[in-house]
């Protein structure tokens, strides 16, 4: 049976991963493989750095599969230790004295990505630097929230979810993340409407 | 409404997750103010969605199945090794504490005259009563008073043992010495390899800790 296919769930797959079943856990990798890179590269602004720290999550979720149980979303497991591992590695980085979310690999990437869509408008690639170098100014508090959010497409229960704290919490951090985003911008000589 | 809507309030709604977005929507047609402010933060939002994608290379998932089989070995392979040192150690730790309960409590045992009853014991609450309680097998009779000397007279250090380990004091003990081992005395018993996986162990279960 073509797991990628079969349209099991996330737990399905979790329950025959955990009965030894490797191919469902590899289902499971990739299926989130992309969410997760996505939220620690915007986390960290590193492609390397994200790809290691996605892979350690998945390696930490399978460690603890035997002990899961369908309380709450797969991803917002997997989440929750991709981000925890995001930010000891966000920590480990500062007290090493690297600068962390610096966008050369962001530049790297945006120039590959022009490559490949001549059409993109340079206005457009100006405003997506201006973003990225922003948000790599923002806490990680606020940045993270504002992935998961905005990169991601959760809502907010399941960041509250992720981020083990109250969906009050969430909107009011949510909010004062958009207005640093916003004041960061605007401090960056960007212009919005 | 005269009063301007806060920025926590236009990010809700941004998200949909406004309590009366009617009202809001309303606001907006008609304060120039909120409407720019909404404006800007939906603007930045849009941006924010619209941030280039890193593509995963394809050999992302080798990488991670690879890593998780390494893991799998490393993690059965700990086990076992940790289950044999602790079923050792606890053993050993547990016929000491056994014996030494034993010996204060009773000073040392004399040698059983062939027609004295083997000894039985039941249900006791500390170790004092656990040692007071033992009661003699034979016609399942009351409890005499031990005294000094005498009530074990009959059973073999296992019976002893075997008798001990089954109340509720010493099952405390137990307990309690497997949750509080001398943590450095384990490690400092472990190869650098060994020690290593350990920590690693340990450094995984805080963080699932911090996770749920």
């Amino acid at each position: 049976m073509d797991l990628r296919e079969s349209g099991m769930s996330d737990w399905d797959l979790v329950s025959c991963a955990q009965a030894g079943d490797m191919d469902a856990f590899a289902e499971l990798v990739r299926r989130y493989q992309g969410p997760v890179v996505q939220f620690c590269y915007r986390m960290t602004g590193s492609t390397q750095d994200a790809e290691e720290i996605a892979q350690d999550s998945f390696v930490r979720v399978y460690g603890h599969l035997r002990r899961l149980k369908p309380r709450a979303k797969f991803s917002t497991f997997l989440f929750g230790v991709a981000r925890n591992l995001t930010l000891n590695s966000l920590r480990d980085a500062k007290r090493r004295g690297r600068g962390v979310t610096e966008p050369l690999d962001t530049v790297s990437y945006a120039v590959q990505d022009d490559a490949m869509r001549p059409d993109r408008s340079a206005r457009q690639h100006e405003i997506e630097l201006l973003v990225e170098r922003a948000m790599a100014l923002l806490s990680p508090e606020h940045r993270e929230i504002l992935v998961l959010r905005e990169v991601n497409g959760m809502d907010y229960d399941a960041i509250a979810a992720v981020l083990s704290c109250r969906k009050g919490t969430v909107k009011s951090r949510l909010a004062r993340a958009r207005e640093q985003l916003r004041t960061q911008v605007l401090g960056l000589g960007g212009e919005l409407p | 409404m005269n009063t301007h809507y806060s920025v926590e309030e236009l990010s809700t709604y941004i998200d949909g997750e406004a309590e009366d977005p009617e009202q809001v929507a309303e606001h907006l047609r008609s304060c120039v103010l909120c409407g720019h402010l909404h404006e800007e933060l939906s603007t930045l939002s849009r941006h924010v969605q619209a941030l280039p994608s890193v593509e995963v290379r394809p050999e992302f998932l080798t990488r991670v199945m690879a890593n998780v089989g390494t893991a799998r070995g490393r993690q059965r392979s700990w086990f076992a090794f940790a289950g044999a040192r602790f079923a050792f150690a606890g053993s050993v730790a547990v016929l000491a504490l056994a014996a030494a309960v034993l010996y204060t409590a009773r000073g040392p045992m004399r040698t059983p005259a062939p027609d004295e009853p083997a000894l039985r014991q039941t249900g006791a609450t500390g170790p004092a009563q656990g040692l007071a309680e033992v009661q003699v097998a034979e016609t399942g009779g009351a409890f005499e008073d031990p005294g000094s000397q005498g009530n074990f007279d009959g059973a073999s250090t296992d019976e002893m043992i075997a008798g001990l380990s089954e109340t509720e004091w010493f099952g405390t003990l137990a307990a309690d010495w497997e949750a509080e081992d001398d943590l450095d005395a384990v490690l400092n018993s472990m190869g650098e390899d060994e020690e290593a996986d350990f920590r690693d162990l340990l450094r995984e279960y805080a963080e699932e800790g911090r996770v749920t």
